[in-house]
């Protein structure tokens, strides 16, 4: 292609529309200080959410002093928005970008909002039309056995059905069986750990602390059905607690302990 | 071959004489409409993810006490090291694509290879201290004497790794065998915790090796001022796994 200067600014049979000129050359290089302000941005602000996270630990556990739920929940997700937008915005270079890029990206997130709200109206106004819809989405769902059909699950001994219990009941009977086979009072074995467990999160063997990494920090705040039907050995493990760890958590046999069914 | 030679006996490096393809008007149509292309493909990715965000959303609304009581199982500081270690692999990301335009082939090179660090310290921290014990109950311990962990007695890997006795089987779903869990919605939280750091760390080995493939061809002299598109759209891709971290960190770790 020879085409002479004046030819070019007269009419270019390759770029009929004169777009040629405008996208040469309208590729930004950004400066590296921009980029590393954004960097030390990005890490200010991730400083500052898990500060004000554990903040918030920290003051319910040392004063009582419960900030709302909402607060840590908008706080934390408003500092992710101005995080994503600082990377979208410079180094993904969207601002010095077509517009077409932004608005797809946009239109994408719109559908992500659509997709989500349409969710969430389902499950929250499943019962609105059709009442008996509403046994359909009961928080929890029967909570009922589990069997495996396709194939065996890979967890040590083969189970093929939790015997008409929940996982988490499955899973605890199993621990405390595994005691009982042992010759240990399995079930007071477990609700030891759990007191354990619950006073200090350190899990596993008294006197085998977890290394500092692995350590759960100590819940707080509203968790109102954490203790109720559905877990009839927690509630003994509660009351086994309560009465200073002489209470009827070992008395019963162990298979009958989570059986009760819901 | 980091050069060629040319008619006139001066040496070039590959980028300085790429020639686009021919169905394009010009190499600044062929730069746009290849970047246009990554985006779509992102849009698919922020897609696929906002799936999992919606799960995460209704499991959360649905069982507000078992998404509590599962975050506190979670280590807020190697949430929090892994979102440094990803965001500073994004500025380098950054820096790279700026030193392909200038032409500064080194370090192009060494923004690239901190990339890479990045990436494989993501996963490490993730697999050694996270997924593991969680997982079997298997801790990784950096003291070789393990002088106070002998009581439990298990160990593998020559003892670096040391078993530690009804901490792991926090699994998903049917995998789940953690006798210590206080709600009967815990492997759900589980499923929903492997299922979107797992996916996103699927991301972090994918776009690693891209940047690989991009680190490769620049010993080639492929790229420079004239040509670093690969450079810049396999950079967007890292930048969208840093993206979906930033949105995951809280959601997973922060919030309770």
């Amino acid at each position: 292609m020879s085409h002479s200067h004046a030819q070019t600014a007269a009419y270019d049979e390759m770029d009929p529309h004169g777009f040629q000129g405008k996208s040469h050359g309208d590729h930004v290089i950004v400066d590296w200080r921009i980029l590393l302000g954004v960097l030390l941005a990005l890490l200010f602000f991730t400083a500052l959410t898990t500060t004000f996270a554990t903040l918030e630990q920290w003051v319910a556990g040392e004063f009582a002093i419960h900030i709302p739920h909402w607060v840590n929940v908008v706080g934390a997700l408003s500092i992710a928005v101005i995080k994503a937008s600082l990377v979208c915005m410079f180094f993904m270079q969207l601002r010095y970008d077509k517009p077409l890029n932004t608005m797809i990206f946009l239109f994408c997130l719109l559908a992500f909002g659509i997709f989500l709200g349409l969710t969430s109206l389902d499950l929250g106004k499943r019962d609105a039309i059709y009442g008996f819809k509403k046994g359909t989405i009961k928080p929890g769902g029967d909570a009922q056995s589990v069997t495996l059909t396709g194939g065996k699950a890979d967890i040590g001994p083969r189970y093929e059905t939790t015997m008409g219990k929940s996982m988490v009941e499955f899973a605890r009977q199993r621990y405390i069986d595994r005691y009982n086979a042992m010759g240990v009072d399995g079930e007071a074995k477990w609700a030891a750990e759990m007191a354990h467990h619950l006073a200090g999160h350190k899990h596993g063997q008294a006197g085998a602390e977890l290394p500092d990494a692995n350590r759960s920090f100590s819940r707080v705040g509203v968790t109102p059905h954490l203790y109720d039907e559905h877990d009839p050995v927690a509630v003994r493990a509660l009351e086994h607690l309560r009465s200073g760890g002489h209470g009827p958590a070992g008395e019963l046999p162990a298979g009958e302990s989570s059986s009760s069914g819901h | 071959m980091t050069t060629i030679q040319t008619k006139s006996g001066r040496k070039q490096a590959r980028w300085e004489n790429y020639q686009h393809e021919a169905h394009w008007r010009s190499a600044a149509d062929e730069f746009d409409a290849a970047k246009l292309g990554m985006w779509l493909f992102l849009t698919t990715e922020v897609l696929l993810f906002a799936g999992i965000f919606c799960a995460y959303a209704m499991f959360r609304m649905l069982y507000p006490e078992a998404f509590a009581i599962g975050s506190g199982y979670l280590d807020v500081k190697f949430g929090l090291l892994n979102t440094v270690v990803l965001l500073i692999s994004s500025f380098t990301v950054a820096m790279a694509v700026r030193c392909a335009q200038k032409n500064q082939q080194f370090w192009l090179r060494t923004n690239l290879y901190i990339t890479l660090v990045c990436a494989g310290l993501f996963l490490l921290i993730k697999f050694l201290f996270e997924y593991t014990p969680k997982w079997s109950g298997y801790f990784f311990f950096l003291d070789p004497t393990l002088g106070h962990y002998e009581k439990s007695g298990q160990t593998a890997l020559w003892g670096m790794f040391h078993f530690v006795e009804g901490y792991g089987g926090k699994r998903p779903g049917a995998f789940f065998d953690y006798p210590f869990a206080q709600h009967y919605a815990e492997p759900l939280w589980w499923a929903v915790y492997y299922g979107g750091t797992a996916i996103h760390a699927l991301h972090v080995v994918i776009g690693a090796g891209l940047l690989t493939w991009v680190l490769v061809r620049s010993y080639k002299g492929i790229y420079g001022p004239k040509n670093y598109t690969m450079v810049e759209t396999s950079g967007l891709y890292w930048h969208l796994v840093d993206l979906v971290w930033i949105f995951l960190f809280p959601l997973l770790y922060l919030i309770h």
